[in-house]
């Protein structure tokens, strides 16, 4: 047995009495038990007392606002999921978009595995990657402040400690990817 | 496996849901998603694949730690819309009063029902186990609280009041005689019942309290008895009591008369 509450709630009293849940609903006996919320109670018994009419017309148009926001109140109220648009690209898929992107598979490699400093990434080429990846500049930035994935295969080869996996610029990126630098200048542009 | 409620009872129990309501739910979990959707928007409470609101509100707090994907957006306003429908409308059924305080309250209701759903997303919200003990009681609560804001709100006062003392005028107490609203002949029509309760909405509040408890049958006084009075519940002497209800058998009379 749970300790009962010695001082229910307003809100509990109500909402037992309401419901009829175990201890029934005898209005003389909650008025015996909790007098204090007396003029509540009897409020209450009148309103249960009532048939519940069900409207059966067609919703207003703003009936249906009413819901449609409602929906997007209680999505929001939700744990917040960061999605990864790199996270599902197979391979030939980030083959394809280091081409479209024209830069080294590397740099792609780097942003899947979250190790691109994101204030370093010039707007116009957020941009394109959003664009690339169907996706928005808002969400890809959530993206690359998740933490830095270790990929196996190439840790194992890398000389580096994994301490040393820490994010870096963008433009560093591109140097350790040997893009030219004439091509650097064009991907660091702050304009299109 | 169907999850308890965890809502603990005034003695001290988990609270548990009908047993109609968890075999309902059983039987509902083996359906495809689609199916259920399909079941849920069934709106006639006789037809037999009618899905009550407790099992449709169970699986949405189920989906609780779930991508918001198109099946869980159907449900939710599945069930919103029969939040809606249960409320009443802006238009008021007498056709007489306060359709303003009724999308007010009808608003509110509403309102507090999606932020009760909202607040259960991340964390369980042990209120919402009413609701699935037995959903349309526990939303005529809800419709309590905010009728009860509404009207204070509004202030509500008619000219079946003087305007300086709040009482009923002195043409309405006389012509209401000996007008009794729970003897008379039309009491076992459901017409007129459905227009009583709705007059007694009208009433202020502590005549309304008296009403009701005469409605259900509680005898007047004394006030020190053992069994619950009116007066003792409402802690005043009967000789106020007996005043208050013939100025609220006035009020009756003349809002079922159309007198207003």
């Amino acid at each position: 047995m749970i300790p009962v509450d010695p001082q229910p709630s307003r809100e509990d009293v109500l909402y037992t009495f309401a419901v009829g849940s175990n201890s029934g609903r005898d209005l003389e006996q909650y008025l015996r038990d909790y007098p204090q919320y007396a003029a509540e109670l009897i409020n209450l018994s009148h309103e249960l007392s009532r048939d519940v009419c069900e409207d059966e017309m067609p919703l207003s148009d703003k009936d249906l606002a009413l819901i449609d926001k409602a929906w997007l109140q209680h999505v929001a109220a939700g744990p917040q999921e960061i999605v990864d648009p790199f996270a599902s690209l197979s391979v030939a898929e980030q083959r394809e978009l280091a081409q479209c992107l024209d830069v080294p598979l590397q740099v792609i490699m780097a942003f899947r595995e979250h190790r691109v400093e994101p204030t370093s990434v010039p707007a116009p080429f957020l941009e394109r990657l959003a664009s690339a990846l169907n996706s928005t500049v808002e969400i890809l930035k959530n993206a690359f402040a998740l933490p830095p994935k270790l990929n196996l295969a190439r840790s194992y080869k890398a000389d580096a400690r994994p301490d040393d996996r820490a994010q870096v610029n963008f433009e560093q990126i591109l140097v350790e990817a040997d893009v030219p630098s004439d091509k650097r200048a064009l991907l660091m542009a702050d304009k299109n | 496996m169907i999850n308890p409620l965890k809502k603990i009872s005034r003695d001290g129990k988990l609270y548990t849901r009908r047993p109609t309501i968890e075999s309902k739910i059983i039987e509902l979990a083996s359906l495809s998603h689609e199916d259920l959707v399909i079941r849920c928007a069934i709106r006639q409470k006789d037809d037999p694949a009618y899905v009550p609101s407790e099992c449709l509100l169970y699986f949405i707090r189920e989906s609780r730690g779930n991508r918001p994907d198109t099946y869980f957006e159907k449900l939710y306003k599945l069930l919103s819309e029969r939040v809606l429908r249960c409320l009443p409308d802006s238009s008021s059924l007498s056709g007489k009063t306060t359709s303003l305080t009724k999308s007010t309250i009808r608003e509110k209701v509403f309102g507090h029902f999606v932020e009760l759903l909202a607040s259960d997303r991340n964390d369980y919200s042990d209120k919402l186990d009413y609701y699935e003990i037995n959903f349309e009681d526990a939303l005529k609560k809800l419709r309590l609280d905010a009728q009860n804001q509404a009207w204070r709100d509004e202030k509500r006062s008619t000219t079946l009041y003087d305007e300086e003392t709040g009482e009923p005028t002195v043409e309405v107490e006389n012509a209401a005689g000996s007008f009794d609203p729970f003897n008379t002949s039309e009491f076992s029509s459901d017409v007129y019942r459905f227009a009583l309760n709705e007059a007694i909405d009208t009433l202020p509040p502590f005549q309304k309290r008296i009403i009701v408890m005469l409605q259900q049958g509680f005898p007047i006084g004394p006030k020190d008895s053992n069994a619950i009075t009116i007066a003792k519940a409402l802690d005043k002497d009967e000789k106020t009591i007996r005043t208050h209800r013939n100025k609220a058998f006035a009020t009756l009379h003349a809002v079922l008369n159309g007198d207003n």
